[in-house]
């Protein structure tokens, strides 16, 4: 049992940590905030007893008390309330800040460890443990009240401690004043008023049950209904949805499973309220005995009437305070582990091999790259991708690659740029395996435009430099070289234009803009290879012409690679590798190739009938 | 466009409600009878402390003493456990009603409104708003309606407690007015302030969300890695969080001011709160009982008043967000829903003329169809060319009856587009849209549109398609589905076979007017040739218009149609334009080159 506990408190000082570090205000004016409000009530409670008390007895001064109690209400309650927003503030930008870390581990971790479904199911469950079921702000804001329950048990106890002091009786007084006399029935009556609280703590488990089965049953519901919902806001889906008649079963499919969900809401729902009322009703115990004691003392008169609201609002005051405290380390508890899904999601490990290996910086750019007998495939797969491939890079000129969809050309480009390495085999860059160099080192060697490369939204010039400080000559050059110029030029704000509709104004461009732009992106990081795949798949027999006839040009004494089902690219390049199954299965140059009677005459073949 | 439509607070509650006693008809009396318990629970309970405090003053005996505290502690408890079913079971109407009403009428609408509408930039900016309305329980519809009952406990709360001050002392209720007032001015300033600043601040929330979502894309991590983007896009995601940061600072400091008015309105309720009432009590006008329950009365006013200034200002954000649903409601259809012409007197296969269309995106200058006239014979296969940008999509949408001309007319079989019912043109139109979108349902349901279909005539059509060996080798074959967005166990479908299983949809529906716009972008040499080979094979009977990039597929149409600024400008056979030698041929010399000088050398 010890070792929870442990865990507990090295989860919750991680988690502090984080906060700390992400914003260092946020914790010490919770703190603050809950040590302003724990006070708060006891100045009503005291000031309004005294104030009581002195008006029946007849004292003077009282207005005295009245300014007291009122000047303390003023600075207390408006210094927390002010506080609390600020700690608000801090929190949230907290979250946020939180949330972006995710974000960059995302962008640095392996990208073979990106890709797996196990790392997705761990991100889902850390963005959930730190947005819908918990957040750092709830963590921080739990913690700091549960300082101010702790101070507010000290307050009430210190005011209830006045029932523990026996007066001196006379010695005829009646029995059952003495009775009521005694420290050890005042000892009774807060022990019996604290079983409340306590009392309520397996309710509270059994409330948490049935919360945690209803969440359980919700996933699956909620993954249904989303998946429906974001059918019907896509409005591109319109199209199909109205040709094909498809909107009645859209809609059948949502009535289901708001259903299912309704129904459950009810049933737990309704399950839960009842757990609440015997909360509820447990707790009333606690105002019910206190009423009872401190007022049986009172009408002995051992007690001032005034004392009577004291105590009991010091002592349901002490017995909520018990009450949400245990509440709270429950759900701190469960807090912990939400986001300890979070941090643990922060501190996976990378897995693969980095060296740390410079590049050798050539003016030349001279790069040997060389595949020996490599095999891959992807990770909780049985199939090859690719089986005992061993080719070397015709360095310096162009090489083309072609073949069927799913011959693993895609996926040689990845082992290529290290996005993952080889299962058996080894890629050698100048004799030395690839991964002995630094990682970062070794793929400012590739200018790759990916098939599905992404252009964010963002401005044009830093999409194209893939940063945001830029040589703007340099990016203007880039952009004439992929044929982009002319369209950015006619842009009002040139190379600053947002791309896209995420920013207000952005610029929506083709894409066949798109294409040219990636282009453009890989000329301007002016790699010693160049590797682009499938760049012309969007674009119109004009742009593709265009793409053709300067690519010379663009990959000038560089090393590069062309993917394409367009088999006419292979007329431009020096060396045609041709895949099939997971190898190269041809290689040679295009003329040789079409001599052959292969897959490469096969694949010619099929386009070239029709021209 | 034309201002979007504001509608008063109690406006928008009233509409809102017309909705919901249509269909639920016990609402209104839940409601009451929250109200009733929720307004008596405060009463007991400030009666607690005042009935001990009378029975001790006034000598009682114990048995009085005990009767109150436990007939009052009786119904407390009562009232407690009632008004936490009742506050539950109001819950669960709102919630039913946001999921059951107001989202299928919102469906309803997005689903059958003119697609042209919900295209347009307009269009898209009024189903997100109204998307946002209804998107939880916190906010807009269900916002709104949840926000009912709190809203008129505390206004009935505030004017029995204010009745109950004003006996005491007019100058208290004064006080409490004056709080009300400047409360109610402050939560306005800050409103506006809201409203002005919003937009700039929502604006780094999507952009948050935009990098956050972009960045953790697996797809993206590629290009985020060679090209180490990772600081670029942190930076900008990070200057979001500060913008936001620096907004909200702003915006929770007038929400601050609000807590401090309050202080010192609270300073000047008590000061002459007590003053009066220690000066009666010293005076001998009020006994130690009434002292206690009259500070009870004046605090829980306080508390009546603070939610209700709270819950108006909830309100006031969330009339907003329900003036959006009903403004993308209220869109006004261009097309024709009204009874048509009968669509089965169209032939099999249709001929479809094209009379003088020109077409216009709202908001732009440029016409995308530029008076274009073209006749396609009943069962005549068309191939569409052009560079991007020459208005081969729009056609595309125009043909599919999604849009409608601005001016001319589009004839199928002499009868305008116009005359037909909207929904009912469809029938005769099966388009396979340039961009794949597939449900995450079942393979049968993509391919048939329904949930029953004829299992039979989905096989043919995915052997046709080329398909059915793929599906055949799945172990829920017609029921696997795909993606995961819904089933655990559905498949992803690789790009060629997305292009196929739309190609079967087309086959299901057979209708008699064909479109398809680029379908064999993602496919390989061989499967290319393949697909060119199965449309030729099934499009007879079927008057159809094939467009593509890549030219060799208008050898096997009748007749090319080759569009430039939105213009038929040169139409014939394959061999006839080449001959003409005009853009078409520059077009087709340029991309069989490669293949040509092959054969010639």
């Amino acid at each position: 049992m010890k070792t929870p506990k442990n865990a507990f408190f090295r989860d919750c000082r991680q988690l502090i940590a984080l906060v700390q570090h992400k914003r260092p205000a946020t914790l010490p004016v919770a703190l603050l905030t809950a040590i302003l409000e724990s006070a708060f009530p006891f100045v009503n409670i005291i000031f309004g007893a005294l104030i009581l008390d002195h008006l029946l007895t007849g004292d003077g001064g009282v207005m005295v008390l009245v300014w007291w109690m009122i000047g303390l209400d003023f600075v207390l309650g408006c210094s927390s309330r002010v506080l609390r927003w600020l700690c608000r503030a801090e929190a949230l930008t907290a979250d946020e800040l939180a949330l972006g870390a995710m974000t960059k581990k995302c962008m640095t971790m392996d990208y073979q460890q990106l890709e797996t479904q196990e790392i997705m199911d761990k991100k889902a469950r850390a963005e959930e443990g730190c947005t819908s079921r918990g957040s750092f702000f709830e963590f921080v804001w739990g913690l700091s009240e549960l300082l101010g329950h702790g101070l507010t048990v000290l307050y009430a106890l210190i005011t209830v401690s006045r029932l523990f002091v026996s007066n001196s009786l006379p010695s005829d007084a009646n029995a059952w004043v003495q009775a009521l006399n005694s420290p050890w029935l005042a000892l009774a009556a807060v022990v019996l008023a604290l079983t409340a609280p306590l009392g309520c703590v397996p309710l509270t488990k059994w409330a948490n049950r049935v919360n945690l089965e209803w969440y359980n049953i919700n996933v699956d519901g909620n993954r249904r209904w989303g998946a429906v919902s974001r059918i019907v806001e896509d409005y591109r889906q319109g199209k199909d949805l109205r040709t094909y008649r498809m909107s009645d079963m859209l809609m059948d499919k949502y009535k289901r499973v708001v259903d299912i969900f309704c129904k459950h809401a009810k049933t737990f729902g309704l399950r839960t309220q009842v757990i609440q009322s015997l909360i509820a009703l447990v707790n009333l115990t606690t105002a019910l005995v206190a009423y009872l004691f401190v007022g049986l003392k009172a009408m002995a008169g051992l007690i001032t009437v005034g004392m009577v609201s004291m105590q009991v609002g010091a002592i349901t005051a002490l017995a909520g305070a018990v009450r949400e405290a245990v509440a709270l380390v429950g759900r701190l508890d469960l807090q912990r582990k939400y986001l300890k899904e979070y941090a643990d999601f922060l501190a996976i490990s990378s897995e693969k091999y980095n060296g740390t290996l410079p590049v050798e910086k050539r003016d030349d750019g001279d790069c040997d790259l060389e595949f020996r007998d490599v095999s891959f495939r992807y990770p909780n797969q049985e199939q090859w991708s690719l089986r005992h491939v061993s080719c070397r890079l015709p360095k310096g000129e162009k090489l083309a690659i072609v073949g069927p969809n799913g011959a693993g050309k895609t996926t040689f480009i990845k082992l290529l740029c290290r996005l993952y390495d080889p299962t058996e085999g080894e890629i050698l860059l100048n004799g030395i395996d690839v991964r002995k160099y630094d990682y970062g080192e070794y793929v400012s060697l590739m200018s790759v435009v990916f098939q599905d490369f992404k252009l964010f939204s963002m401005k044009l010039g830093e999409n194209v430099a893939a940063g945001i400080d830029y040589n703007p000559q340099q990016v203007w050059a880039c952009l004439d070289k992929a044929g982009m110029k002319e369209r950015t030029e006619k842009m009002e704000d040139g190379l600053e234009t947002d791309l896209y509709q995420q920013k207000e104004n952005g610029v929506e461009i083709s894409g066949g803009e798109a294409q040219k732009l990636a282009i453009a992106r890989a000329l301007y990081k002016d790699a010693p290879i160049v590797i682009l795949d499938e760049p012309t798949a969007a674009l119109d027999p004009v742009s593709e012409y265009e793409i053709y006839s300067r690519f010379g040009q663009m990959v000038e004494g560089k090393t590069s690679v062309y993917i394409s089902h367009r088999m006419s690219s292979c007329r431009f390049c020096d060396w045609v590798f041709v895949f099939d199954g997971g190898s190269i299965v041809q290689t040679g140059k295009h003329e040789e190739l079409l001599e052959q009677d292969g897959l490469y005459a096969e694949l010619w073949q099929a386009q070239a009938q029709f021209y | 466009m034309d201002e979007k439509k504001r509608h008063s607070t109690a406006a928008n509650v009233l509409y809102l409600l017309r909705h919901v006693t249509r269909v639920d008809r016990t609402y209104l009396m839940v409601l009451a009878a929250t109200l009733a318990v929720k307004l008596v629970l405060p009463v007991v309970a400030t009666l607690l402390p005042t009935a001990a405090v009378a029975a001790l003053t006034k000598n009682g005996s114990m048995g009085q003493y005990l009767v109150a505290i436990l007939g009052l502690m009786a119904l407390y408890a009562l009232g407690t456990v009632l008004s936490g079913y009742l506050t539950k079971v109001m819950g669960l109407k709102n919630m039913r009603l946001r999921t059951h009403t107001f989202v299928p009428i919102q469906y309803q609408k997005a689903l059958t409104m003119d697609f042209c509408l919900l295209e347009s930039p307009a269009g898209q900016k009024k189903s997100a708003t109204a998307d946002a309305a209804l998107s939880s329980n916190r906010v807009g519809v269900e916002g709104m309606l949840r926000h009912l009952e709190p809203w008129l406990l505390n206004l009935i709360g505030m004017v029995l407690y204010g009745a109950a001050a004003v006996r005491l002392d007019w100058r208290i209720l004064l006080v409490l007015l004056a709080m009300t007032g400047a409360n109610y001015f402050i939560a306005l300033w800050a409103w506006r302030f809201n409203m002005r600043t919003k937009p700039k601040a929502d604006t780094f929330l999507q952009g948050q969300k935009y990098l956050r979502r972009e960045g953790e894309q697996p797809a993206n991590g590629k290009d985020i890695r060679l090209y180490h983007m990772e600081k670029w896009l942190m930076d900008a995601h990070n200057a979001c969080v500060m913008g936001r940061d620096k907004w909200r600072r702003q915006s929770f400091g007038r929400r601050a001011l609000r807590s401090v008015s309050d202080s010192v309105f609270l300073v000047v309720r008590d000061a002459l709160a007590y003053t009066m009432l220690v000066g009666s009590f010293l005076a001998g006008n009020l006994d130690a009982a009434g002292f206690t329950l009259t500070v009870g009365i004046i605090s829980t006013f306080t508390n009546w008043l603070n939610e209700f200034v709270a819950t108006s200002d909830d309100w006031r954000y969330e009339t907003l967000e329900v003036d959006d649903l009903r403004d993308f409601l209220e869109q006004k259809d261009v097309l024709n829903h009204g009874p048509g012409s009968d669509v089965s007197q169209v032939k099999r296969p249709p001929q479809v003329e094209l009379r003088d269309v020109t077409f216009t995106y709202p908001g732009q200058e440029r016409p995308v169809i530029n008076h274009l006239s073209l006749t396609i014979r009943p069962g005549e296969k068309i191939a569409l060319v052009g560079l991007n940008g020459a208005g081969k999509t729009t056609l595309v949408k125009l043909l599919s009856g999604l849009y409608k001309p601005d001016s001319g007319e589009i004839l199928v079989d002499g009868i305008p587009t116009t005359d037909f019912n909207a929904a009912e043109y469809l029938r005769l139109v099966g388009t396979l849209y340039q961009d794949v979108n597939i449900l995450p349902f079942t393979i049968g349901e993509n391919v048939s549109g329904r949930e029953e279909y004829d299992h039979a005539r989905v096989w043919a059509c995915l052997e046709q398609a080329g398909l059915k060996e793929a599906v055949e080798a799945l172990p829920k074959g017609l029921n696997t589905s795909i993606t995961q967005q819904l089933e655990r166990d559905g498949v992803n479908l690789s790009g060629g076979q997305q292009q196929r299983l739309l190609f079967a949809r087309t086959l299901y529906k057979s209708a008699p007017l064909l479109i398809l716009d680029e379908p064999t972008a993602a496919l390989d040499p061989l499967a290319e040739a393949d697909l060119y080979h199965k449309y030729a094979q099934t499009t007879g009977g079927k008057t159809s218009v094939f467009i593509s990039h890549r030219l060799s597929s208008t050898q096997f149409c009748d007749r090319v149609v080759y569009m430039e600024h939105g213009r038929a400008t040169e139409v014939g056979t394959h061999r006839e334009l080449l001959e003409q030698g005009g853009k078409y041929a520059d077009l087709f010399q340029l991309q069989s080159s490669y293949y040509r000088d092959e054969k010639e050398a």
